[in-house]
């Protein structure tokens, strides 16, 4: 394990939409990331925050400058190279939840441990473990379907936590829920960080950012400006 | 190892390898199943879309299989015992050389039996019931070495040897008792050239054991009793049996042969010659059969492409479905290889099951199709052959490998294809952002292995590969310069360049080397390549040019089907193929249908009788005649060999019945019909004619092809023939030539053949009928000119009938498959629907649009099947039937067009009720569930 304080660092990252209308969504980006850090990415819409936040993960490939990941240069990766990278050190959770429909809640939790091979008995097991952390072992066999908008959404974060990741990215992880359920999961997230779980999100809920140790805003593709919270104050602070 | 072998064993391995990824990735099994039985509805119109493939192959396959053992088990049974035939050339001999041979030391212990025999074509006519037969074959035998022969089974189940018979009892096969509805005991009189006979009908011999020798319709006496007939002590034939059965006693009839012929070298040095004539009509009549296989399977190879076409329109349309769910797989670190391994897991599901379940409609249209084969298949009539459908796990099983491992294949390369997606995006069901990349490293160089690969093909010395190579040749410039231009204009320039190629050169070979005769399988699969690579190629230019429809029509309710050039290329071609192959064979039939007028030459009835003069028709039956002329004929009965058959192949030495026209110098001046084709050097019907007088070795037929170059043993041996023109099929059946092209078969007796013209106003089939009564009972045969045509294009009417049965299958899959995929466009554009209905678009509107869509595509599939089908049906008709003018049926076509848009109309209306149900708020809300 690299023993840098930074976990994600990110310099002169550029990113290019091409089309007929050439778009530069990332201008120059330089970023770091502390382990153990809980980053909310905010900005206006088409500012660029969920394209940084792609990058940043590696599901996205990006233009020009560099992408280290807790010692790792995503650039020199393969796109192999970066889904087996992905699959061990990164979790993620997605504003549409993203469960697959065919497979229950323990199924669902359990896919980052069976694809890095782990049994189908401790899989279940660990899978379950989380899913009572979260409070849903009562909701472990059942569907998404049959699950409401917030406990789906704490199926994926415990995906997202299952394998113990390096970092966990969030886009717009409460965009799909009511302000009780965002509470939750905020908290959920929270909590997660306190023990030590690296967590990078994009949000454009203050109410969610303000919960994050340090705000990073964007717009037009360029950090605007950065700051950071002691999760008691109210509202972004420098 | 047969092919089915191979198949089934890549089959295990394939599904082998796949169940122990499943063991090995749980998660991906896990999955793929739970995917497959998610909705059993959606999962039950795949599997249907997918049985095409298995059902096609296994209905190719029993025909095949059917067609084999029918033949050869007709072939076994119509020379029972016998193997090996000594003969003069057709001359008589002596009986000494039968003795010579069994008591011949280098026989003993080889043979099952040695007997004399004669073999001569005559007429029976049966006195008690006033009927006739011309063209009977005359079996004599000798009862006292019939016993290793077996013995004839009567019709009441009584055996025997013959040695009952008497000096006037004979026995009638099967087929001619039924045509003169004799009985035993009737009053025979038999006719042989010039000689006549009487006889008593002491039995019918069934159709087994030497009852069923020959085929023919046949009439079984004594030598003693063939004598007035024939002469005494004269024979025509030794028939020897060689010990084994099946195939064994075709070895050993081949081993003893050698044996044979020393001793009859000892005996008479010249005139005898013996020939494995069982060994040899099998070996030829399997061959045929083989020869039938790949116009079957080139057949099959179109509509397999259809249904191919269809299950990657499937893949895709699934995949579109998932693809969010396909990319937070990816999000969550499954490889791309995973991803393919866990559709191609569940498209191996779905493959297994469509196969298992296509084998039933595989064996109906299979029991469809050889079911028709008694019709159709002239072998099968020229024998009187029974059916035999033949079914075998192995088929069964091989075709249920082939159409999974199809399917597997297909979707492997779908997946390849469709797991391709930015990740971001996708998880977000955004549209893949516009791709940047420049042409790698791979590609460029997989552009330059097609081109070389092209070239090398264009360089080669084989038809096909050369045409396939000129396409590839293009594609590969097309492909180095995509990029530089317009992608539609790119499309465009390439599809069109590629089918002005795939149809100038198909002309090309077709007019200067490719001829359908000599090379039936080669011009099949060369028609095929043709038809499937012009298809694809005008799909693309159809699908990349759709746009313009938005000119005329919203162009949100159009662009799901105009702005997907892939999708819509697929079922355009699926459906273009079809009705490409569907057109063709209209042309084809068409053409080949005689002009009764032109191809009989104004003749309506032809009579057959013995003897060398005219038949003297009674006054006020040639009071009806307008115009008649006398053909000498003869039947020769013997082996011969062809260098094309009706089924393309050449043909080695078999036995075969054939008549013979000879005409007189004077009868040459001028065709006696129009010739249905004729040899490139002749620049017309009666330059023909003009070289028919001058050399010997050329004939014209009403059986044969010209080019065709025929073997037949004539009084000094074989004598070669070479076809220069040739009448519609059916029109003088054998072999027309001058008085000395046909010298050599002068031993057989003399008939006539006259052709009436009758009177306007004159029934033919009645004065045909009034004919036959009239001249009773001199074994008369008077047939309408049309019945002859009409039996010798009954060949191709059926042969259309059977593709038409499997176009009809395609066309079915194919129009169905329209319906599966509107089905499937509305659950995957579901999130569009509601988009377009909030925006204010009514329901009514999107209702049109679906069905609108699908008949667009239908009409993409039509205009690109039809040009194809008349292009190709045009080239191959003006190489198949020179000079003959191209027929299109138009009303057919507009039937079938009609019910293609009808159907395509039809087939989506269940999905645009769905779309007009689709509540906008509930369409937009919709989550991946």
């Amino acid at each position: 394990m690299n023993t840098d304080s930074m976990i994600v660092r990110a310099s002169r990252l550029r990113k290019v939409y091409r089309g007929a209308n050439e778009v530069e969504a990332l201008r120059g980006i330089d970023l770091e990331v502390e382990r153990g850090e809980m980053v909310a990415i905010v900005g206006p819409s088409g500012s660029g925050k969920t394209t940084l936040l792609n990058c940043l993960s590696g599901l996205d490939a990006f233009d020009g400058g560099q992408v280290v990941v807790d010692g790792q240069d995503l650039s020199k990766m393969s796109d192999r190279a970066r889904t087996a990278y992905r699959s061990k050190n990164m979790g993620f959770v997605f504003q549409a939840f993203n469960l697959l429909p065919v497979l229950s809640a323990v199924e669902n939790v359990e896919i980052p441990l069976l694809l890095q091979n782990l049994s189908s008995r401790d899989s279940r097991r660990r899978a379950l473990e989380m899913l009572e952390t979260l409070g849903l072992a009562h909701r472990a066999n059942h569907r998404p379907d049959q699950l409401s908008g917030g406990e789906q959404q704490r199926v994926a974060v415990a995906r997202a936590l299952v394998h113990k990741p390096a970092v966990v990215w969030a886009d717009e992880p409460t965009g799909n829920l009511d302000t009780e359920v965002t509470q939750v999961i905020v908290e959920l997230l929270v909590r997660m960080n306190m023990d030590g779980q690296t967590i990078v999100l994009v949000t454009h809920n203050p109410q969610v950012a303000e919960r994050a140790r340090r705000t990073v805003r964007m717009r037009d593709g360029r950090i605007e400006r950065a700051g950071s919270s002691d999760r008691s104050a109210v509202g972004v602070t420098q | 190892m047969s092919l089915a072998a191979a198949l089934i064993g890549l089959f295990v391995l394939t599904y082998g390898a796949l169940a122990l990824i499943a063991f090995r990735r749980p998660l991906l099994a896990r999955l793929a199943y739970r995917e497959a039985v998610r909705r059993p509805w959606q999962t039950a119109l795949v599997i249907a879309g997918l049985t095409v493939g298995t059902a096609l192959i296994l209905m190719a396959q029993i025909n095949g299989d059917s067609m084999s053992n029918t033949l050869t088990a007709a072939t076994y049974k119509s020379w029972g015992r016998v193997d090996l035939l000594v003969t003069a050339n057709g001359d008589f001999f002596s009986s000494d050389v039968t003795a010579r041979l069994a008591t011949d030391p280098r026989l003993h212990g080889s043979v099952r039996g040695i007997q004399s025999g004669v073999e001569v074509v005559g007429s029976v006519a049966d006195l008690d019931q006033s009927l006739d037969k011309p063209t009977v074959r005359l079996i004599g035998f000798d009862p006292q070495a019939q016993g290793p022969f077996g013995s004839f089974t009567l019709r009441d189940g009584q055996t025997t040897a013959g040695d009952d018979l008497g000096a006037t009892g004979v026995l009638l096969s099967q087929s001619l008792a039924k045509s003169l509805q004799a009985k035993t005991g009737d009053r025979l009189k038999v006719t042989f050239g010039q000689t006549v006979a009487d006889y008593r009908v002491a039995g019918t011999a069934r159709s087994e054991g030497p009852g069923a020798y020959g085929s023919q319709p046949a009439l079984f006496g004594t030598l003693d009793a063939f004598a007035p007939l024939t002469g005494t002590g004269r024979i025509n034939v030794v028939r020897i049996s060689a010990l084994g059965d099946g195939a064994a006693e075709l070895d050993n009839s081949q081993r003893i042969a050698p044996a044979v012929t020393a001793t009859l070298h000892d005996v008479m040095p010249a005139g005898l010659a013996v020939r494995t004539a069982k060994a040899d009509d099998v070996n030829e009549i399997v061959k045929l059969a083989d020869a039938e296989r790949p116009v079957t399977f080139a057949l099959g190879i179109v509509i397999v492409l259809a249904g191919t076409a269809l299950v990657v329109s499937l893949a895709l349309a699934l995949a579109e479905e998932r693809r969010p769910r396909l990319a937070i797989l990816r999000a969550l670190g499954l490889s791309r290889t995973g991803l393919v391994v866990a559709s191609v897991l569940e498209g191996a599901i779905y493959a297994l099951a469509a196969a298992a379940l296509g084998a039933l409609p595989g064996i109906g249209a299979g029991w469809l199709m050889v079911s028709s084969a008694a019709t159709h298949v002239p072998e099968i009539q020229e024998k009187n052959a029974a059916i035999v459908f033949s079914v075998s796990v192995e088929a069964i099983v091989a075709s249920i490998a082939a159409g999974a491992l199809i399917t597997v294949a297909t979707l492997v390369a779908a997946s390849i294809r469709t797991t391709r997606m930015t990740i971001a995006s996708a998880v977000r069901a955004l549209p893949d952002p516009p791709s940047n990349r420049v042409p790698s490293g791979l590609r460029t160089g997989g552009v330059a292995i097609v081109g070389m690969a092209s070239v090398a093909a264009l360089l080669s010395g084989d038809a096909t590969l050369r045409l396939v190579g000129g396409v590839g040749a293009i594609l590969a410039i097309g492909l180095a310069l995509r990029g530089r231009m317009p992608n539609r204009l790119w499309a465009t320039i390439v599809g069109l360049g590629a089918a002005a190629w795939l149809f100038g050169v198909y002309g090309l070979l077709v007019a200067t080397y490719l001829t359908y005769t000599s090379q039936a399988a080669t011009g099949t699969y060369m028609l095929v390549a043709t038809l499937a690579l012009g298809v694809a190629t005008l799909s693309t230019v159809v699908a990349v040019n759709m746009r313009a429809v938005e000119r005329f029509v919203p162009r949100s309710l159009v662009a799901q089907l105009t702005r997907r050039p892939s999708k819509l290329w697929l079922a355009t071609s699926s459906l273009g193929l079809i009705l490409a192959l569907f057109t063709f064979m209209g042309i084809f039939v068409a053409s080949s249908s005689p002009d009764y007028r032109k191809d009989s030459g104004g003749f309506d009835v032809s009579v057959l009788t013995a003897g060398a003069s005219s038949p003297n028709l009674a006054p006020a039956l040639q009071s009806k005649v307008d115009r008649q002329l006398a053909l000498s004929t003869r039947h020769y009965l013997g082996p011969v060999r062809s260098s094309t058959s009706l089924s393309g192949e050449p043909l080695d030495w078999h036995q075969a019945l054939l008549p013979l026209y000879e005409l007189a110098d004077s009868q040459l001046t001028e065709p006696i019909a129009a010739l249905a084709d004729r040899g490139a050097r002749f620049s017309n019907d009666a330059a023909v004619f003009g070289a028919l007088k001058t050399d010997p070795t050329l004939v014209v037929s009403g059986l044969y092809r010209s080019g065709t170059t025929l073997s037949l043993v004539g009084r000094n041996g074989p004598v070669q023939l070479t076809v220069a023109g040739s009448y519609k099929t059916g029109f003088l059946p054998g072999i027309i030539g001058s008085s000395s092209s046909m010298a050599a078969f002068s031993a057989a007796p003399q008939e006539t053949t006259l052709l009436l013209k009758l009177k306007p106003g004159v029934d033919p089939a009645v004065f045909a009928l009034d004919v036959r009564r009239s001249l009773f009972p001199s074994g008369v045969e008077a047939v309408p000119t049309r019945d002859l045509l009409d039996a010798g294009s009954a060949a191709v009417r059926n042969f259309a009938a059977e593709a038409q049965l499997l176009i009809t299958a395609g066309l079915l899959a194919g129009v169905l498959s329209l319906g599966i995929l509107a089905m499937r466009a509305v659950v995957e554009r579901r999130r569009s629907i509601g988009v377009l209905r909030a925006v204010g678009f009514q329901s009514r509107q999107l209702m049109l649009a679906v069905v609108g869509e699908s008949l667009l595509t239908a009409a993409g599939g039509i205009v690109v099947g039809l040009f194809i089908g008349l292009i190709l049906g045009s080239l191959f008709i003006q190489e198949y039937f020179p000079g003959s003018p191209v027929s299109i049926q138009f009303g057919q076509l507009a039937l079938v067009v009609g019910l293609v848009l009808g159907t395509a109309a039809a087939v989506t209306v269940l999905p645009a009720l769905a779309v007009a149900r689709t509540a906008p708020a509930e369409a937009l809300r919709v989550a991946d569930s």
